[in-house]
């Protein structure tokens, strides 16, 4: 690090002071204190807080219900974050080709980016609409072939392709830049060896994608939860019979619905915990794959 | 060299063909149904024809509801929450790299965690945290009941920051993505600028004002931009902050639109206020596609 070199013992943190102390009441004292209610109980008319050990976790983890909105959460962060980067990079590898299409594609893949996933909530649930929407006529002659009102598939149908509509731009920007960084000259030497581009897109670009594949994968995780919520309280609100009822939204009804602040605290550090473990089992089991050297 | 891509391209056309009617398809539906009344709509549902009522529904839009004013609520709370993530980032990223002493790695890693976690995830202890600023200064001064002692009973600060636009934007501002965007890019610069600054007796805040501010202006707007558009398209936060709907998000008052009991939803007119919603931003994108992209340290060659 030479372009440390200004000697200071004040300035540097005055500098970094306002950032801190933003982060600080915004970020860590709401985690600190989500603790602190997981294991307290809120007393009742405003009287304080009284420490009861972990009958909090208890009573969370005896819920039937908190089981079934964490394993729908965990269903919903694997699929959504995978069939968005997925659907990213194969977008990102096509418009990597100087096609005549490439220009428009590149800025209109960004589009999404714009909308608020609460916004595409509201579009979706219109255009997908059993008796009004662009399906309804398969309604009229199959009635019942779609209702994401009453069927949890095609509810969660609906969900994953508005998550991929507005969760595109993110990763297609992050892979297409890996993709434009690879030299040319591996691409000729690929060629010279007698590699066809669909054998260089398998064995050089893919490969060498990975640092950003990494990184995409990472944060759309926790990504996919954030924007979770905008899609369901717009378009399902948890239902049907709780099928989408991700913790994400479980929380905000639990804690600002129901005013259980210490079960909606406890289900908060659950989730976190959830969210910082699968974070580092992906740093465990695919940072390992990662190829850096180009 | 000369080889054939014949096979590839016409896969990578396709492709972005059908990615391209996929990202447009649900904005033309949005575009089309604005134009059409309630009535038309009524009575021939779902219909890609378009209608002449697009100043109707523009109008009910502007004296019927809530949206006018949370457009500019929604400018205002994006334009602090961009300058302030930007301004914030800028400071904290200048001193992780350009100054010697401990804590560096430390404040660096501070802003970088909170990447991890979003806002979502801790959302009803934000709400706590935000209704009552002073909470910290309360729990330290009632910390083995010193406060007490000195003064005969606890301390019980209240700063309710809720329903105000400092309170629905400082909340979006805790995130340290910019940082470390700020900081990977101070990184490549070459070091001997600052070394050549002090040679020319240059004080640090100097530095800072006279040669990184400048050469940091196309990241710098690039991340603004990108910032404010981020801050745009809040929808958990601001629901939660701000209680009366004068005081809320764009995006919040267009889906409040649908919540209108039992009849049909007017379609039409959510169509028009989506758009009315999504514009600006939108707008920002297209035009600044590739300065983003570029400012963002990502490379669009």
């Amino acid at each position: 690090m030479k372009q440390a070199i200004f000697r200071s013992r004040l300035l540097p943190w005055a500098l970094a002071a306002p950032q801190l102390i933003v982060l600080f009441l915004f970020f860590y004292l709401p985690i600190l204190l989500a603790f602190f209610w997981a294991f307290h109980l809120e007393q009742p008319f405003g009287g304080g807080s009284q420490f009861v050990g972990l009958q909090n976790f208890r009573r969370v983890l005896g819920s039937a219900e908190f089981w079934s909105s964490a394993g729908a959460t965990l269903l919903y962060m694997v699929l959504a974050s995978g069939s968005s980067i997925l659907a990213a990079l194969i977008l990102a590898l096509a418009a990597d080709r100087a096609l005549k299409v490439s220009p428009v594609a590149r800025n209109v893949f960004l589009w999404p980016k714009a909308v608020a996933s609460a916004s595409i909530g509201v579009v979706f649930v219109f255009i997908l609409n059993p008796y009004l929407g662009i399906l309804a006529p398969l309604n009229d002659l199959w009635p019942g072939i779609w209702n994401p009102r009453t069927n949890a598939v095609h509810t969660w149908i609906m969900l994953f392709a508005a998550n991929v509509w507005s969760a595109i731009p993110f990763s297609f920007i992050i892979l297409l830049a890996g993709l434009q960084a690879i030299p040319q000259e591996l691409h000729k030497a690929g060629a010279m060896d007698g590699a066809g581009p669909w054998r260089r897109l398998r064995d050089i670009q893919l490969p060498l994608l990975t640092p950003q594949l990494f990184v995409v994968i990472v944060l759309e995780v926790a990504d996919s939860l954030s924007g979770s919520f905008g899609l369901i309280d717009t378009m399902t609100q948890g239902g049907p019979g709780g099928a989408t009822n991700l913790l994400v939204y479980k929380i905000y009804a639990d804690g600002f619905k129901a005013y259980d602040l210490s079960g909606a605290a406890t289900q908060t550090v659950i989730l976190m915990a959830l969210v910082a473990c699968v974070t580092g089992l992906q740093y465990v089991f695919l940072e390992r794959k990662v190829k850096y050297d180009r | 060299m000369i080889e054939n891509t014949r096979s590839i391209d016409r896969a990578a056309g396709a492709v972005l063909i059908a990615g391209l009617a996929f990202v447009l398809a649900p904005l033309a539906i949005v575009v089309v149904t604005a134009t059409q009344s309630y009535e038309d709509f009524l009575a021939r549902n779902f219909s890609l024809v378009p209608g002449t009522h697009l100043i109707g529904n523009l109008r009910e839009i502007w004296t019927r509801t809530d949206l006018p004013r949370q457009t500019l609520n929604s400018v205002i709370v994006a334009a602090i929450v961009a300058t302030g993530r930007v301004g914030l980032a800028l400071c904290t990223a200048y001193a992780v790299v350009f100054f010697t002493g401990r804590g560096r790695g430390l404040v660096y890693a501070a802003a970088v965690a909170s990447i991890m976690l979003p806002l979502e995830l801790m959302i009803i202890t934000a709400y706590q945290v935000t209704a009552n600023v002073a909470l910290p200064v309360n729990a330290v001064a009632n910390m083995g009941g010193w406060w007490a002692a000195l003064t005969g009973g606890p301390l019980d600060l209240h700063w309710n920051l809720l329903d105000s636009y400092a309170g629905i934007s400082l909340p979006l501002m805790a995130q340290g993505s910019a940082t470390l965007i700020l900081v990977q890019f101070f990184r490549t610069l070459p070091p001997q600028l600052a070394r050549a600054a002090i040679i020319d007796g240059a004080g640090p805040l100097r530095f800072l004002r006279d040669i990184l501010l400048p050469l940091s202006k196309g990241p710098l707007t690039a991340l603004g931009i990108y910032m404010f558009i981020g801050a745009w398209v809040q929808y958990m936060w601001p629901l939660v902050a701000a209680s009366s709907p004068a005081r809320t998000m764009a995006v919040v008052g267009l889906a409040r639109l649908q919540e209108d009991g039992e009849r049909i939803p007017d379609f039409p007119l959510q169509m028009t206020g989506a758009i009315l919603v999504t514009l600006p931003p939108l707008i920002l994108i297209a035009l600044f596609q590739r300065r983003i992209v570029r400012g963002l340290a990502l490379s669009e060659k």
